[in-house]
């Protein structure tokens, strides 16, 4: 090897290394595990609430008595034996509040709530619990069990946390310190130290799932019923697990259906492990899951199991997908986070002096509001941007955050801003930019613009000087806008004039 | 907010400060390398522990043993590798101290199997709990109910103790004894003759309840 190769080798392991100590893997698939796992633990302390006593409590079955025989004769010793056997031996009332207090840690958990801390207990709550009777647990109980004690090693709070929010709140008002060197140093060393545990964590959890579903996949492989495809009419006709008995002997009654579904289920089990590896397959995997989760659930009446395995697939979605799942869910509060960060964005001029515009600007705004700016032409430096009052006076115009980009107006403009809105007008901004759909709404917006003084919501009347605030916007964007270079109160005049140019079209 | 100032909490995730000292990157480099090897064991402990016994994990019994009990054991077999393809009913009837009263067979099977119909989220008890507390008894005792696994006598108490709270209000009096029946139904399939798949009865012996038995108020 020459020394060339030999110092490009070190250099990847050396960038491998630094990523592995800063860059946390999964934090947005951590956080749903914490979420999805919190909530189903409390969710199913609810739903045994009823039972505990005769489940768990001092009138379990697993009396205190077979929990130390049971104890002895597994040879645990030490911590582990006094983690698994401590509940054994409360009373009524003790019990009790222990239940309470395993709903708040869960409840602690899910929120984020101290969750460094609130993750520890979790995971004691959990592992002390379902270990209380192990001949009362099924697969699900044992998934949630090794992942409360992985996750407790996860920066699992890092995203969607009150933790988070509390760090975001904090970041703001706190201005910078000068600490001594070795406080930065040190808390630089914490976050790698951290950051290396949450990998490895994440590793694990990884594996753990691929070690179930390799395992039970395998082993369904060398089953003479899973192989003659007859497994699952088996299966749906356990009395056992029979909640819906018409439904399950429906399904039962296809056996086409039957031997497909038994075919999927071994080859995505059995696959599983490699198929993670395959970014576009993993996708159908997952789909095939979630399907059999959810049949699991329903016809097998086993939906907590069915819920606490499809949480653990989270892990295997990236953080991409993650961040595109919240966008959709929150909308502009999303984007607001997203696109303040560097300012850039694109802009919609609009003729402030039209009420109707105003107002058609106003519905806008709340369905994309910190995705697009909007600035009523009176506020602009025209030339700068290369328009004329007789375009921007004509149709509304769409500025792009690229240079090279061209100027959109009218129809292309107003479906631009919807391609940038929250569900369900996004698809609609898309339509529009379609011949002949495009060609139609070209025409619409002419009829619209040229009556635009006739239409309801137009107030020509009260047109707002360009001095001052256009109707309808309030102090909050009037202070957004206050970046671009001019503040509310001198635009109008030369100098005030807001300038676009520099920031938007800066790349 | 301060206008000129882009957004707060916008910034992705904020990467640490580079480290400056050598004892900052000792450390960190130090336990770099000691999750590594955690991570490392635990993954070939949790292989060994699932995989078939095989020349490596019999070898390692002890060490795999040793880090994966009790806390992170595991059993993957979820309907593998046959699914159970047959219906169990496990019955119970009591005699009654002190004259020795007999009752009828109580149907436990059938109590779980109502409550669990209908119910979009059945609970643990009566899912898991009559089923894995019977095959649980069946795995560690021969056909004539002679102990053969060293979990014999937990899993008896505890079938015991099972069958004796589910009776507990059912039945007017003090149980004396208890005994057990399992009636084991093979579901039809392919190759599997009617006579295969008639029900067969197995009835346990009476099991004396230990201690002076079970007071039990009559729900009557």
């Amino acid at each position: 090897m020459n020394p060339g190769a030999l110092g490009r080798a070190l250099w990847w392991w050396g960038d491998r290394y630094e990523a592995l100590t800063t860059r946390r893997l999964a934090a947005r698939g951590l956080a749903v595990l914490r979420i999805g796992y919190g909530s189903l633990w409390v969710l199913f302390l609810l739903r045994e609430w009823v039972e505990r006593d005769a489940a768990w409590g001092p009138g379990a079955a697993w009396s205190p008595q077979i929990e130390q025989q049971y104890a002895a004769q597994s040879h645990w010793t030490g911590l582990p034996r006094l983690w698994l056997t401590s509940l054994a031996d409360l009373n009524g009332t003790e019990f009790d509040l222990f239940y309470l207090a395993a709903i708040a840690a869960g409840l602690a958990f899910a929120l984020g709530w101290h969750t460094r801390v609130a993750s520890v207990l979790f995971a004691v709550a959990v592992v002390a619990l379902e270990n209380r009777s192990p001949l009362l647990t099924d697969g699900g109980d044992n998934v949630l069990s090794l992942m409360s004690i992985y996750l407790a090693f996860t920066a699992c709070g890092a995203y969607w946390s009150l933790d988070a929010r509390r760090r975001a709140a904090k970041a703001v008002a706190e201005t910078a310190q000068a600490l001594p060197t070795w406080r930065d140093e040190l808390a630089a060393a914490r976050y790698r130290i951290a950051t290396i545990a949450h990998n490895g964590a994440v590793l694990v959890v990884a594996a753990q799932i691929c070690f179930i579903y390799g395992t039970a996949g395998l082993l369904k492989v060398q089953g003479s019923m899973w192989q003659d495809g007859s497994a699952l009419s088996y299966v749906l006709r356990l009395d056992w697990f029979h909640p819906w008995p018409g439904l399950s002997a429906w399904v039962a009654g296809h056996a086409i259906f039957i031997a497909v579904a038994g075919y999927v289920t071994v080859f995505v089990q059995a696959g599983f492990p490699f198929i993670v590896f395959a970014p576009r397959l993993k996708y159908a995997a997952l789909a095939v899951l979630v399907f059999m989760h959810l049949s699991i659930a329903v016809l097998l009446g086993l939906p907590f199991f069915s819920a606490i395995m499809l949480v653990g697939d989270a892990v295997f979605l990236p953080d991409r997908f993650w961040q595109a799942a919240a966008r959709r869910m929150l909308g502009p509060a999303y984007a607001r986070d997203m696109t303040t960060a560097d300012g850039i964005r694109p802009t919609l001029v609009f003729d402030g002096d039209c009420g109707f515009c105003t107002a058609s600007v106003e519905w806008l705004k709340r369905r994309c509001d910190p995705a697009v700016r909007f600035v009523p032409w009176q506020w602009l430096d025209l030339a700068a941007h290369g328009l004329t009052q007789a375009q921007v006076t004509r149709s509304v115009q769409w500025l792009p955050v690229s240079d090279s980009a061209p100027i959109r107006r009218g129809a292309g403009a107003a479906a631009r801003v919807l391609l940038r809105s929250r569900w369900p007008w996004r698809p609609l901004g898309a339509l529009m930019l379609v011949p002949p759909i495009s060609w139609l709404a070209a025409i619409g917006y002419r009829i619209i613009a040229a009556n635009r003084y006739r239409l309801p919501g137009s107030t020509p009347a009260c047109a707002v000087p360009p001095a001052r605030e256009p109707a309808g916007l309030d102090p909050v964007s009037a202070q957004d806008l206050g970046d671009l270079g001019g503040g509310a109160h001198d635009a109008g005049a030369g100098a005030g004039r807001v300038e676009l140019a520099e920031r938007d079209h800066a790349d | 907010m301060s206008p000129s100032i882009p957004g707060p909490g916008a910034a992705a995730q904020p990467g640490p400060a580079p480290l400056t000292r050598r004892w900052s990157r000792v450390l960190v480099a130090g336990t770099a390398a000691a999750v590594a090897l955690a991570v490392l064991a635990h993954l070939a402990a949790t292989f060994l522990y699932n995989a078939p016994s095989n020349p490596v994990s019999q070898r390692y019994a002890k060490q795999v043993d040793w880090w994966m009990n009790p806390l992170l054991e595991q059993n993957w077999r979820l309907f593998a590798p046959n699914p159970i393809s047959e219906n169990v009913t496990v019955q119970a009837r009591a005699s009654l101290a002190p004259d020795g009263r007999m009752t009828g067979w109580v149907d436990l099977t059938a109590q779980d199997e109502a409550a669990v119909q209908g119910d979009p989220v059945p609970g643990h008890i009566a899912e898991n709990g009559l089923r894995n507390a019977w095959f649980g008894w069946d795995d560690t005792h021969d056909g004539n109910g002679n102990p053969t696994g060293g979990n014999a006598a937990v899993m008896q108490g505890y079938l015991l103790n099972l069958v004796l709270s589910r009776l507990h209000g059912q039945v007017d009096g003090r149980i004396g004894s208890v005994q057990i029946r399992a009636i084991t139904t093979l579901i039809p399939g392919p190759g599997r003759t009617p006579q295969q798949t008639a029900p067969q009865t197995r009835t346990l012996d009476w099991w004396t309840v230990p201690g002076q038995g079970v007071s039990v108020q009559g729900a009557a």
